[in-house]
């Protein structure tokens, strides 16, 4: 059962590292904070894998971390694209 | 199978990095910044170090991301931002450190417990559980001390320059453009709840006054980012109070027991004394964080901040 859980984070895995690729060629700031977004859900559930696999439960917490504050990134990013803040941004 | 796992932690973690610095676009860095942390807290949960683990998932997806983004925003507005200023000459001298410190591998003893044993020696002397805490606040008090007084330091530096800057209140304005003022009713108490189950943990098991003063600062800023008024209305005395207690309480420890003729900070081995400075801590952690993040943002309104105090 161990191998099972540790091949299924190897597959997450490089899930994240083909969303890479959107990261480094995503021709919009957007497309590049999806994917970070989406690396932050495929990394809880490697984490919840390797606590399984591991068996180390307190790992679980680290995933219950990053379910919870991966939003803060988007949050800032949002305010960051609205308007009135790009047009002062813009200004000399 | 695990070596797999492993050796792809590994490839991901020095690719990204790589990437981080021959990107041509601050964005793409800074998002990608934000994967390091993921990686990076995968690393540490498969080194069996949940402590860490949690530490890097709390700082780098509650306060990093946040911080990185907004200095982007303040430093380098859009199509100003230069790509390829990259410094090709420190890659020799880094290279060389790099092995250098590889090579300090071999010098390591093949003893893999490494000070576990003394510490699993020395927990019958504490009354706290978990050894890490143990080590935290109890064997190595000390540098817990100093780590809370570097934070202090920080604050105070940020004070000076807002004071310079004549910007009297603890904390800037919230945002022109305040977002997500629905989600503070979902998250907040969520991450309240975390923050003290995560210290509450400390005491016998993976967690800590640094993990639950991270998680309580990232709720700091995201009540800021909605724009709600509730820290901005903190007194600000209350304010300071709250940063300087955990650095304080260290000190009275010290102070403490230097009077009773005893080594500086030994303290009664109460529990509750020990929790006591474990949450003090967490309180400060939170306090110091949350005034580093929001209180250091460049101002839209000027005026505004000094009006408020």
């Amino acid at each position: 059962m161990q191998i099972f859980y540790l091949a299924l984070a190897c597959f997450l895995l490089l899930n994240i590292l083909a969303g890479l690729w959107r990261v480094m060629q995503g021709p919009t700031p957007a497309d590049r904070m999806v994917s970070a977004q989406l690396f932050g859900t495929t990394g809880v559930a490697i984490l919840l894998v390797l606590a399984q696999a591991l068996e180390a439960p307190y790992i679980r917490n680290a995933a219950l971390l990053f379910a919870l504050l991966m939003i803060m990134a988007v949050l800032s990013f949002v305010r960051k694209s609205t308007p009135k803040q790009g047009q002062t941004g813009d200004g000399p | 199978m695990a070596l797999l796992l492993d050796m792809l932690v590994a490839f991901a973690l020095v690719a990204t990095a790589w990437r981080i610095m021959r990107s041509p676009g601050h964005f793409q860095a800074v998002v990608l910044f934000i994967t390091f942390g993921l990686l990076l807290s995968l690393a540490w949960a498969r080194l069996h170090s949940p402590d860490i683990a949690l530490a890097e998932a709390a700082v780098g997806a509650g306060l990093a991301g946040v911080l990185l983004l907004d200095t982007l925003r303040a430093v380098a507005p859009p199509g100003t931002v230069k790509a390829g200023a990259h410094f090709s000459w420190l890659l020799f001298p880094c290279l060389l450190l790099a092995g250098l410190l590889s090579l300090s591998i071999m010098h390591i003893q093949p003893d893999i417990h490494g000070l576990s044993r003394a510490v699993a020696a020395g927990m019958q002397a504490t009354s706290l559980e978990y050894p890490v805490t143990a080590v935290l606040l109890d064997f190595r008090g000390y540098d817990t001390w100093l780590e809370l007084g570097v934070l202090l330091a920080a604050v105070l530096g940020l004070l000076c320059v807002r004071r310079k800057n004549s910007i009297r209140a603890p904390l800037l304005p919230a945002p022109a453009e305040p977002v997500g003022r629905w989600l503070i009713s979902i998250l907040l108490p969520i991450i309240i709840l975390v923050g003290g189950f995560l210290l509450w943990l400390g005491a016998f098991a993976p967690g800590g006054a640094f993990q639950a003063g991270v998680v309580w600062a990232a709720g700091g800023v995201l009540l800021w980012q909605a724009g709600h008024p509730s820290l901005g209305a903190l007194p600000g005395s209350l304010w300071r109070v709250s940063a300087v207690l955990g650095f304080a309480l260290f000190w009275v420890l010290a102070a403490a027991a230097l009077i009773r003729n005893e080594p500086m900070l030994t303290h009664p081995q109460a529990k509750g004394w020990i929790l006591a400075v474990e949450y003090a801590a967490a309180l400060s952690i939170a306090v110091c964080l949350t005034s580093l993040a929001i209180g250091g943002q460049k101002s839209e309104v000027r005026g505004q901040g000094s009006g408020d105090r």
